[in-house]
């Protein structure tokens, strides 16, 4: 059913419109089914089963502006909710930087349709692949770990504009650890159904880092050639996502591409789009405030910084066209369904075999920046950490590296054909494998 | 609500599970910040609903719903149930409990002054007069926030037990960020950074903080960061203050002295831990002056509350004693595969999720030192102040910490200012180089909003209490 033929969207949408002609307001609905098992020791140890629902509501008198947030269904609640917003918006004083809302736009549909996840079929799965897995693995001497879920989700959003949008999307997932006393691997698959997850091939690809990584060496810290795996370089351009190319913090000059407009900022090979049609993404296809997300921007191109996203705020301030990117809360627009891509790739063994000495990376680990507009990143390698020695590997310790994210990815040698999608917040990011000419590992980590 | 309660907990044993527990919970919240004297948001929200956990055939079932009809709770009840089975069928696991006494309990909040009653006009001024006080310049962004919470909470459990709690959560805290003439841009907080400082007192928490008072001494402390040196590379003596302490002791003693990382169970996600079990009462993971218990008994602490998720009473337990491991922050199924008491640490951030051990008030006891003689005692050496940037391995080893604020110490004197101070160590031998602790008169409970944790993501209130404190010969200053 559409949200919005909801009895409480209906409702509310109403007591809006017929006692608050004048005003200014913004309602989103928000609807999430999902259930996660996740596993420790080859046993399903904790799950969780959710059905939510969630309705924002910001309320605006000129410039007087207050926001709630309910996850009640009683309208009786809601409505006594308005009522003091209206209160708080007749004390508060004004927000000089509210600048409306969006009017709506030409286009709205994005033509997709995302298919829906059944608990049953989720359910069935589990009950089928989950008692083979764990064998497997209990066969090796190995113990698995990680978890399986999905999720539906969903959103409208109205307006006193007249915008009118709703969109729902799901996705599954399949994380799975292998690990002996301190050596693991790492692999997953993230997919809009059950049917398109790469389970076999997590198992597999997480199975072999494992066992590869047996009695692991000391090296010393220093500059290296660096092969990161898909994963490994969705960590980082996560990161990077998040403090340096959100629209507020670039204006507010408190990011590295700050000023930095049509400027090279990453290996000329590189192009970076934020591109919620790609057919791996996972996107919803509309923004927070329920403006489309369909038009693909180019971020990076040859390398070169040379557009932003915006929200109906930030596109206003900057006459740009709205690219659909409003998230809750202050933090402005952020990319968040990012792709990035070369024009040339090879095959990942043929890279890894080009390195005559280099550090092989699976996955990053508390990534957190050290100085954001710097672009110093500090963070840890995790679950499959290896030397590489003339194309082989030998599996080594993790280590900590500390270096200007941009300028690991400002020194390419080659770009992986192996892209692969990877779920974060609001959305995810779609990767190859990197092989970069230098990171700065400054620690390895201990016994 | 009890008599709904019981209703539900009996169709839950209709299952025939070995336990189920439910948890009603009604959480208002408001949230206000104001930029640059400009109310930048007023953000209130109300969340109601119900948790149900069962224990059927050795293994865990968990369901919420906020839909408060009978139809969907009792659905909600059965995909617990549901759940569990699945877990079952594929697993061969056999999770028992620890044994605890049934209780029958109502505990009121501790607030003096419910902020839910303070006028918005006078929140509003409140933020407006800190924010101003910070307008100096050089300052081109002054912030200035309070947040507030009011928790109801049921829980019933099929042993009987029936536990009624309120709670209240304020919090308030100013930030300053300054430019220098290149454009470098650098920020400072009072009383912490992300928020500020937190506690479960009610709005006399915030008058007591006093931000307009501490608003001159910031926005200066951020312009002298703007135009100071980098910090220092190389092997000095540190002091930390008590604000990162917290962060200190939360990364590197709280987290690793969660049991279900350390048995293996977070091992996916959150990591292990460098605190094994064959470690208790053996290993030093620190010097013998260093003493820290995990704390959920002091009220107006944010780290308090009277049962936790569990309906286990809280209590004070200690992690670690004369820089001995002494023991765990545990829950009833960890502790009955240890053999241990349950210590009242399993909590879940909302009736959304199921509880998970989680710290209470993590807190290094006071030593005996003022901060003049910590200082006075270091020929070179650097003073680390205002939670900035962290780092920490998934066992919690290898960390790299940074601040807002550093001063270098030479001589025995405070020095001048650097800018993005950062160190590094590894868990245990860092805390050995603990030798000497600030005395009680610089002891204060510092409360954490957002301590992540779980998947799905969990975030929990909680505190740490310390003085500031000085380790010996620790490596600072990696970015240079």
């Amino acid at each position: 059913m559409k949200i919005m033929d909801s009895e409480l969207a209906q409702q509310t949408v109403q007591y809006l419109e017929e006692n608050f002609s004048g005003w200014e307001y913004q309602v989103s609905f928000h609807q999430k089914e999902s259930t996660m098992l996740r596993f420790a020791q080859s046993n399903v140890h904790q799950n969780n089963r959710s059905i939510q629902t969630s309705t924002d509501i910001e309320l605006a008198q000129g410039k007087r502006v207050a926001k709630t947030s309910l996850d009640t269904r009683n309208i009786d609640e809601v409505i006594r909710s308005i009522q003091s917003l209206q209160g708080i918006c007749e004390t508060i004083a004004e927000n000089n930087e509210f600048s409306g809302y969006p009017l709506p736009p030409l286009q709205i549909d994005s033509g997709k349709e995302n298919p829906v996840v059944d608990a049953k079929e989720f359910y069935e799965k589990s009950l089928s692949f989950f008692p083979s897995y764990f064998q497997k693995i209990k066969n090796a001497s190995l113990e698995a770990y990680g978890s399986f879920l999905y999720e539906n989700f969903g959103t409208a959003c109205v307006n006193s504009n007249g915008l009118q949008n709703e969109s729902h999307s799901s996705f599954v997932q399949f994380q799975s650890q292998i690990m002996k006393d301190r050596v693991s691997g790492y692999s997953q698959t993230t997919a809009k159904t059950i049917q398109d997850l790469s389970i076999d091939r997590v198992i597999e690809e997480s199975l072999e880092t494992c066992l590869k990584g047996t009695s692991p060496s000391i090296i010393e810290p220093g500059y290296y050639p660096v092969f990161l795996k898909p994963e490994a370089v969705s960590d980082i351009l996560r990161m990077m996502a998040f403090i340096s190319m959100g629209t507020k913090s670039i204006d507010e000059k408190r990011s590295y591409l700050s000023e930095k407009l049509n400027t090279q900022v990453l290996d000329s090979c590189l192009d970076i789009t934020e591109n919620p049609l790609h057919p791996e993404q996972i996107s919803m296809y509309m923004d927070h405030q329920g403006y489309p997300h369909i038009h693909p921007v180019q971020l990076i191109q040859k390398g070169v910084f040379r557009d932003m996203v915006f929200d109906d705020k930030f596109a206003k301030k900057y006459h740009k066209p709205n690219t659909g990117n409003a998230l809750p809360g202050n933090m402005g627009p952020i990319p968040t369904n990012l792709v990035l891509e070369s024009a040339t790739t090879q095959d990942p063994g043929a890279m890894i075999s080009q390195v005559e000495k280099g550090i092989y990376v699976t996955r990053f680990w508390y990534a957190n920046p050290v100085s954001p507009i710097d672009g110093e990143v500090t963070a840890l390698t995790r679950d499959g950490t290896f030397l590489i020695e003339k194309g082989q590997l030998k599996p080594i310790k993790n280590l900590r590296y500390s270096d200007n994210i941009f300028e690991v990815l400002s020194n390419i040698v080659a770009v992986g054909s192996d892209s692969r999608f990877n779920g974060s917040f609001y959305g995810g990011t779609v990767a190859p494998s990197l092989l970069c000419k230098k990171m700065r590992f400054t620690e390895v980590l201990p016994e | 609500m009890k008599n709904k309660l019981i209703s539900y907990i009996e169709l839950a044993k209709s299952y025939h599970v070995q336990y189920a527990d439910i948890r009603f919970e009604e959480i208002h919240s408001h949230d206000l910040r104001v930029r640059n004297e400009s109310v930048d948001s007023s953000r209130t929200s109300v969340q109601i609903g119900y948790g149900i956990r069962v224990l059927k055939n050795g293994s865990w079932g968990f369901a919420s719903t906020n839909d408060t009809h009978w139809k969907s709770i009792e659905e909600a009840i059965r995909q617990a149930v549901q759940l569990a089975e699945i877990a079952a069928q594929v697993s061969s696991q056999n999770i028992q409990l620890a044994v605890i006494p049934v209780v029958d309990d109502c505990v009121q909040s501790v607030a003096v002054i419910d902020p839910f009653r303070v006028s918005l006009q006078e929140k509003i001024e409140y933020l407006k007069e800190a924010s101003s006080a910070m307008k100096i310049p050089s300052i081109f962004l002054r912030e200035a926030s309070m947040s507030f919470r009011k928790l109801h909470r049921f829980f019933l459990s099929t042993e009987g037990s029936f536990i009624e709690q309120t709670r209240h959560e304020s919090g308030c805290g100013i930030t300053a960020f300054a430019r220098n003439e290149k454009g470098e841009m650098q920020s400072r907080s009072y009383p912490n950074a992300f928020g500020g400082d937190y506690s479960t007192f009610g709005y006399e928490f915030v008058q007591k903080t006093d931000l307009t008072g501490h608003a001159l001494q910031c926005a200066q402390e951020a312009v002298a960061l703007a135009n100071a040196p980098l910090c220092p590379s190389g092997t000095k003596d540190i002091i930390i203050m008590g604000n990162q302490m917290a962060l200190q002791i939360h990364e590197s003693i709280g987290h690793p002295a969660e049991l279900d990382r350390v048995m293996g169970s977070e091992a996916a996600y959150a990591g292990t831990s460098y605190m094994t079990q064959d470690k208790v009462r053996i290993a030093q993971l620190a010097s013998t002056i260093v003493d820290i218990t995990a704390d959920a008994t002091v009220p107006g602490a944010f780290g308090f509350f009277a049962y936790d998720d569990e309906g286990v009473k809280a209590q004070k337990v200690y992690l670690i004693k004369n820089g001995l491991l002494e023991g765990y922050l545990n829950s009833r199924e960890t502790a009955f595969k240890t053999g241990e008491r349950p210590m009242g640490a399993m909590r879940a951030d909302g009736y959304w999720n199921y509880p998970l051990i989680r710290m209470t008030s993590i807190n290094l006891l006071p030593g005996n030192q003022t901060l003049e003689q910590m200082i006075r005692d270091i020929d070179d050496g650097l003073l680390f102040d205002g939670i900035k940037s962290w780092s920490i391995d998934d066992r919690r080893m290898n960390f790299q910490f940074g601040s807002q604020y550093g001063r270098v110490i030479r001589k025995g004197r405070l020095e001048e200012v650097v800018k993005n101070p950062t160190y590094m160590g590894e868990s245990p031998s860092f805390w050995n180089a603990c030798d000497a602790i600030g005395d009680e008169s610089q002891y204060h409970i510092y409360g954490v909003p957002n301590c992540g944790k779980g998947e799905p993501g969990q975030m929990m209130k909680l505190s740490h209490g310390t003085s500031p404190a000085r380790f010996r010969n620790q490596k600072v200053g990696v970015i240079q």
